[in-house]
C-alpha cells in the first residue's frame, strides 16, 4: 500500500498497523468454549454487517456507480431518441476522437481552458513558499502575531459570494482602487471585461483569498519543532534566512511535502470562482475565462452534451494519476529524511 | 536555561537583518489585513447606503446610515422565487443536515472498522485511502446522470449524497478510535449490554469532541458552497447560491445597497460560529485542506 504513505505524514495511520492493534482490542473470545465463540462471533459480524450496511450501500451508489458511470459515458455517442421519447446512446469513441482533434484547433474551448487551468496551478504553486514565509514569521511570534494569524484565515470561511462581490466592486471604474490609481494618474483598465487581463484579475483574486489553509498548516508543524534545537541555533548566530531553509524547512518537510503533493494531484482540478464572476458584461463561456473543471461543470449546467465533458474528465483523471506518483517519488528524493 | 534565553535575546535583538525583515514583513501583513478589512468595511458601507446615493458615488459614506436595508433584504431579495426567510432555513437545512449525515455515518463506519475484526475490514479501509487519493476531474455529468435517475435533483432528498462515510472524516475519526481504549466497551459488555449500546452509550460520546470540530467545519463549507446547490437544487436556493443567482438575473437596475446587506447577513452565522470555535476552526479546517 504505497499510497497510505500520503497519509501516514498527516495522520499516521497505516493499514497494517491499524490492523494489529484492532486485533489487540477486539473481543478475544475464548477458545474452549466453542459453541459460544460462533454465538459470539456471529452477533459480533451481525453488528458489523449491519452498521456497514447502509453506509456500504451509499458508497456503492455514489461512489461507485457514478464513477463507473463517467467511463461509461465518455465510451458512448448519442444517437437519437426511442419511441417514447428517451435518449439513445451507442458505443464509440467519438468522444476521444473530438478531443484529439482539439488540439490542433486554437481557438479550442476545452485547450484554451487546459491552459488556465494551469496558469491556476502556477499561481497555487507560486502560494505555496509565500504562506511559508508568512507562517514562518508568525510562528517567529512577529508583532502582532495572533491578530493577523485570526485575519489571514478570514477569507477561509467567509462565503466566496460576499468577497467577490466586494472584488468586483473594489475593482470597477470609478471604484476604490480606481480612485487611489488616479491619484498618479493612471485608470483602471476594465479589467474584467478584457479577454486579456480577465483570468489574471481571477488568479489575483485567488491570491488575494488564498493564504489561509496551508499557512496554519506550516505553523503548526513549525511549533512541533523542538525549543533546543531554535535556542542552540540562535546561540550560534544563524541569520533568519539561515534558519527558514536551513534548519525549519527540513524538520517540517513531511507537511511540505504533502501540501505540494496534494497541490499536483489536484493539479487538473486547479481552478477560481468563476461561475461569481460572470455576469454584469462578463460572458460565462468565455475560452479567455474557462478551465477544465469549471468547464465540465458548465456544461453540466447545461445539461446538453453531457458526454464528451465526462470523457474529458476521465482522460484529465487518468493523466493526473502518473502525475501523482512522479511528484511523490521526486518529493521522497528530496526529503531531507529528518527525525527529532 | 534562563541565561540560555537571555543569550537568545540577546542574539535576536543584534541580529540587525532580521529586524530589518521583521519590520518589511510587519508593514507587508499591515497592507495586507488593510486591504481585507478595507473590502469588508467597504461592503458594510455600500450595505447601508440609499440605491441613489450608491449609483452616484460608490464610494462616499452614507449621509443617512439605512439599517432598513437589512430588513428589506429579506423580502426583496428573491431567487427562484424564495425569499431570504426561505434561503436561511434552506442553508440550514442543506449545511446542518448533511454535516450531521456526514459526521454521524463516518463515526458509524470509522468505529466499526477501527474497533472490530471481520471478513472485508481491510478491503474497505484500503477503498477508503484510495478513493482518497484518486483526483477525480469533474464528475458532474455523470453525477448529474445518476441523480436524475434516482429522481433526487431539486429535491431535499439530495442530502443522501451527504451520508458519506468512507471521506476525510472517517480517516481523522478512524485513527482517533483506534487510538481509544477498549477496555470501556469491556465494561459495557460485562454489564450486558448489547454492541449498539455500547457504541451509542460508551464509545460515541467519547468521540464528541472530534465529531463536533469535524460538524463545524462541514457546516461552514456547506454554507459557503454555491456550486452545488446552484447545480442541483434550484428550487432550494440556500443563501450563498441564492444571492448568486439574484444577482446573476438582475443585473440592472440591481439594489446594490440591499445586495450586499444580504450577504453580510448571509455571512454573519459563520462569523458568530468563528468567534466561538475560533481555535477548533483553525486547527480542524487546516487538516481539512488536507482533501484538497
Amino acid at each position: 500500500m504505497e499510497q497510505t504513505d500520503i497519509l501516514t505524514a498527516e495522520f499516521g495511520t497505516e493499514s497494517s498497523e491499524a490492523a494489529e492493534v484492532a486485533e489487540n482490542n477486539a473481543p478475544q473470545p475464548e477458545k474452549d468454549k466453542k459453541k459460544k465463540i460462533t454465538k459470539r462471533k456471529i452477533s459480533e459480524y451481525v453488528f458489523c454487517y449491519g452498521m456497514l450496511l447502509l453506509p456500504l450501500i451509499q458508497f456503492a451508489i455514489f461512489y461507485v456507480w457514478i464513477n463507473s458511470n463517467s467511463i461509461f459515458m465518455a465510451f458512448q455517442e448519442f444517437d437519437g431518441y426511442s419511441d417514447n421519447g428517451g435518449e439513445l446512446f451507442k458505443w464509440s469513441l467519438y468522444n476521444f476522437e473530438r478531443f484529439f482533434s482539439e488540439w490542433s484547433n486554437p481557438s479550442s474551448m476545452v485547450i484554451s481552458a487546459l491552459k488556465n487551468t494551469m496558469r491556476y496551478f502556477a499561481a497555487g504553486i507560486c502560494m505555496i513558499p509565500v504562506s511559508f514565509i508568512v507562517a514562518y514569521f508568525l510562528y517567529k511570534k512577529i508583532w502582532g502575531y495572533k491578530f493577523f494569524r485570526v485575519v489571514f484565515f478570514l477569507p477561509s470561511i467567509i462565503s466566496a459570494v460576499l468577497f467577490v462581490t466586494v472584488y468586483k466592486e473594489l475593482i470597477e471604474y470609478g471604484g476604490p482602487l480606481d480612485m487611489f490609481l488616479s491619484l498618479f494618474g493612471v485608470r483602471v483598465p476594465p479589467l474584467l471585461t478584457d479577454d486579456a487581463t480577465a483570468t489574471g484579475t481571477i488568479i489575483a483574486y485567488t491570491i488575494w483569498t488564498g493564504l489561509g489553509v496551508n499557512m496554519i498548516l506550516y505553523q503548526s508543524a513549525m511549533s512541533r519543532v523542538p525549543k533546543e534545537v531554535m535556542e542552540a541555533a540562535a546561540l550560534d548566530g544563524v541569520p533568519w534566512y539561515k534558519e527558514l531553509t536551513q534548519i525549519i524547512l527540513p524538520m517540517v518537510w513531511p507537511t511540505l511535502s504533502t501540501t505540494l503533493i496534494l497541490l499536483f494531484t489536484s493539479i487538473f482540478n486547479s481552478t477560481g470562482p468563476i461561475l461569481l464572476f460572470a455576469g454584469a458584461g462578463v460572458e460565462v463561456d468565455n475560452p479567455a475565462t474557462m478551465t477544465l473543471s469549471f468547464w465540465i461543470y458548465r456544461q453540466t449546467q447545461k445539461g446538453v452534451d453531457l458526454n464528451y465533458p465526462a470523457a474529458v474528465g476521465i482522460f484529465f483523471t487518468l493523466v493526473s494519476v502518473p502525475i501523482v506518483f512522479i511528484t511523490r517519488w521526486l518529493l521522497n528524493k528530496l526529503d531531507p529524511k529528518v527525525t527529532y | 536555561m534562563r541565561k540560555m534565553i537571555s543569550i537568545k535575546r540577546s542574539f535576536q535583538q543584534t541580529s540587525k537583518d532580521y529586524l530589518v525583515a521583521k519590520i518589511i514583513v510587519f508593514v507587508l501583513f499591515a497592507l495586507y489585513v488593510f486591504t481585507l478589512f478595507f473590502a469588508l468595511l467597504w461592503a458594510i458601507n455600500a450595505s447601508l447606503k440609499s440605491q441613489v446615493e450608491f449609483n452616484q458615488d460608490v464610494n462616499s459614506l452614507p449621509k443617512e446610515w439605512l439599517f432598513s436595508n437589512y430588513i428589506t433584504a429579506f423580502t426583496a431579495v428573491n431567487a427562484n422565487e424564495t425569499n431570504m426567510f426561505g434561503m436561511f432555513w434552506n442553508s440550514i437545512w442543506y449545511s446542518c443536515g448533511g454535516a450531521l449525515l456526514t459526521v454521524f455515518t463516518s463515526s458509524v463506519t470509522s468505529y466499526v472498522v477501527a474497533k472490530y475484526k471481520f471478513p472485508g475490514r481491510n478491503v474497505i479501509y484500503a477503498i477508503a485511502i484510495i478513493t482518497m487519493m484518486i483526483p477525480i476531474v469533474g464528475s458532474f455529468p455523470s453525477q448529474y446522470r445518476v441523480y436524475d435517475t434516482l429522481k433526487i435533483i431539486d429535491s431535499p432528498l439530495i442530502l443522501i449524497t451527504a451520508a458519506a462515510g468512507f471521506g476525510f472524516e472517517f480517516i481523522v475519526l478512524f485513527s482517533f478510535f483506534r487510538t481509544l481504549s477498549w477496555t470501556y466497551a469491556e465494561a459495557g459488555f460485562i454489564d450486558g449490554a448489547s454492541h449498539l449500546k455500547v457504541f451509542f452509550r460508551v464509545m460515541l460520546p467519547q468521540a464528541l469532541p472530534v465529531i463536533g470540530s469535524l460538524f463545524i467545519v462541514a457546516v461552514v463549507n456547506r454554507w459557503n458552497d454555491y456550486m452545488f446547490p446552484t447545480l442541483f437544487m434550484q428550487s432550494y436556493p440556500t443563501l450563498s447560491s441564492g444571492l448568486y443567482i439574484f444577482q446573476l438575473e438582475m443585473t440592472r437596475g440591481i439594489n446594490y445597497p440591499v445586495l450586499f446587506a444580504g450577504l453580510i447577513i448571509s455571512v454573519i452565522p459563520v462569523i458568530v460560529l468563528f468567534v466561538c470555535f475560533q481555535n477548533t476552526m483553525m486547527e480542524s479546517m487546516s487538516v481539512g485542506g488536507i482533501k484538497g
